[in-house]
């Protein structure tokens, strides 16, 4: 892998994962907002 | 139920992704590679700013703990505070030593290195990892806040332990070449404006999920007391009402 | 009754049920001859590796001791609601704190010195510079022993206490594996002015650990 595959690699992941952990949490609130209403 | 007022928090995860923004376009492109490391050296403008929010959160973890123990500011705000900083502390951790095995790689022609401050952020993942195994185990909020904030300060001591204890083994057996994983020296200009935006950026995005992360933590405990409270309620119930022998419930496990 | 009493008091305790169950000696030792074993299984026995690393081998060793003697401690305090009975003695938390952690102490110690001689033994290592050496291993056992005590009674009564205690025990105690280590080589190696400054290293951690386990093993006890 050139130096330019390293950098991309370690962009996209960190893209990655920060957007994921962030679509995770918006995934779990909603689910603890639906309970949250049913009370 | 947030820490932030739901108007600044949205407004503060604008700000983050914008700033994130400019900081891909000054890292990937705006800021020149490096005389020595090429362009590697762009994986800094993000391992770097993870790396102190990786410490900024654990030091988050340990003080929201300390102030939850301490009995005249205990509350339940500074429990939620250390356990969501530490999951964060875990994301920031992980991609911390991600991005310098990718670093390093083609720098250093290794994907690791035993240097203090490398184990040391090893460690520190263990740490969190273990606080938040520990975070998972079911008990009374009161009983659960008590032991990981213990965990989390004893965590906190032993880091510096750690940190002077291997940087000593590994000068001690200082080998030809030396690592300088930071590079700080040799930083100037637009490359010193991008690192620097990118720890802006990411104490932006840091403080944005903590706020989030601190809602969703609010909102679980608050439905675990409910659920409790309802088989509670339930059994009493059941109990209570006359002639009906034993009646059989399914009452929800909480 | 003073402090040292009650800590010889909670020390006998805990050194007499195990004079009866022998479980150190008999479950905990074998662990640790069999772990010095495989290594040499896993590693060449023929080429002076051994030797090179059986320092590093023999507190691998027995960190991985400690897990059980720690364990093994705070089972002895589920049967017959005996943290209730602790609780409920009137003995300060630190005293009980005290007295557990110098009975893991004592164990530790008898497993270290029967495992030391199994690693002159069996990897050909020569112990040399006897007194950093010794003080070397007591600090470290001290340390170990104490954050050993204090993350038992944090785990006990929790279903999944035997995964938790490594899992949080181990990297906390790291800084023991690593001064312990370059303890041991500096005095096998024929330099023991380069151990001293691990022992300090490691009566440091001695030394805070004991403090933090005081401190926090009364609030630990009562959510127990």
């Amino acid at each position: 892998m050139s130096d330019v595959g390293y950098v991309v690699a370690g962009w996209s992941i960190t893209a990655g994962v920060l957007a994921g952990y962030w679509l995770w949490l918006r995934r779990r609130t909603r689910h603890a907002e639906r309970f949250d209403r049913d009370a | 139920m947030t820490l932030l007022k739901p108007a600044v928090g949205r407004a503060l995860g604008w700000a983050a992704l914008a700033a994130l923004v400019v900081l891909a376009l000054f890292g990937l492109w705006g800021a020149p590679p490096d005389d020595v490391q090429g362009d590697a050296q762009r994986l800094m403008y993000l391992h770097v700013p993870a790396a102190w929010i990786a410490y900024l959160a654990f030091g988050v973890t340990a003080f929201s703990s300390a102030l939850w123990l301490w009995p005249r500011t205990r509350a339940a705000v500074w429990d939620r505070i250390a356990g969501s900083s530490a999951e964060l502390g875990v994301l920031f951790t992980a991609l911390t030593l991600m991005l310098g095995s990718l670093w390093g790689r083609p720098v250093w022609g290794v994907w690791w290195a035993w240097d203090a401050r490398l184990v040391t952020t090893a460690v520190l993942l263990f740490l969190y990892l273990g606080y938040l195994a520990l975070r998972k185990v079911p008990a009374a909020p009161e009983a659960r806040a008590k032991r990981c904030a213990i965990a989390a300060l004893i965590a906190f001591v032993d880091v510096p332990l750690v940190h002077f204890s291997v940087s000593w083994w590994r000068t001690l057996h200082q080998e030809a070449t030396v690592f300088d994983p930071e590079l700080k020296a040799n930083i100037h200009g637009v490359m010193a404006f991008t690192l620097w935006w990118g720890v802006l950026a990411f104490t932006l995005v840091y403080v944005y999920l903590l706020d989030r992360r601190y809602r969703l933590e609010s909102l679980e405990e608050d439905l675990e007391q409910r659920e409790l409270e309802q088989a509670i309620a339930e059994r009493v119930a059941g109990a209570g009402t006359p002639g009906r022998g034993s009646r059989k419930e399914e009452v929800p496990v909480g | 009754m003073n402090l040292a009493q009650e800590v010889g008091l909670v020390a006998g305790k805990d050194l007499r049920i195990e004079r009866r169950a022998r479980v150190t000696l008999q479950q905990i030792l074998p662990f640790g001859a069999i772990v010095l074993l495989l290594f040499a299984f896993a590693l060449d026995p023929d080429r002076g590796v051994l030797r090179r690393v059986a320092p590093g081998l023999f507190w691998v060793a027995v960190l991985l001791a400690v897990l059980l003697a720690v364990s093994r401690a705070f089972t002895i305090e589920t049967e017959h609601a005996a943290r209730d009975g602790l609780r409920l003695s009137g003995l300060d938390p630190a005293a009980i704190f005290l007295g557990k952690a110098a009975a893991i102490a004592v164990q530790l110690v008898v497993l270290e010195a029967l495992l030391a001689a199994g690693v002159v033994l069996l990897f050909d290592v020569s112990l040399s510079s006897i007194g950093p050496l010794v003080l070397a291993t007591l600090a470290a056992t001290v340390g170990l022993a104490a954050t050993g005590t204090l993350y038992g009674v944090l785990a006990v009564g929790l279903r999944m206490r035997e995964t938790l205690v490594p899992v949080l025990l181990l990297p906390v105690v790291s800084p023991v594996l690593l001064g312990a280590t370059r303890a041991w080589e500096a005095a096998i190696d024929g330099a023991p002015s380069d151990a001293w400054p691990w022992v300090g290293v490691l009566s440091v951690f001695a030394v805070l650990a004991v403090g933090a386990g005081m401190l926090a093993f009364g609030p630990l006890l009562e959510e127990a």
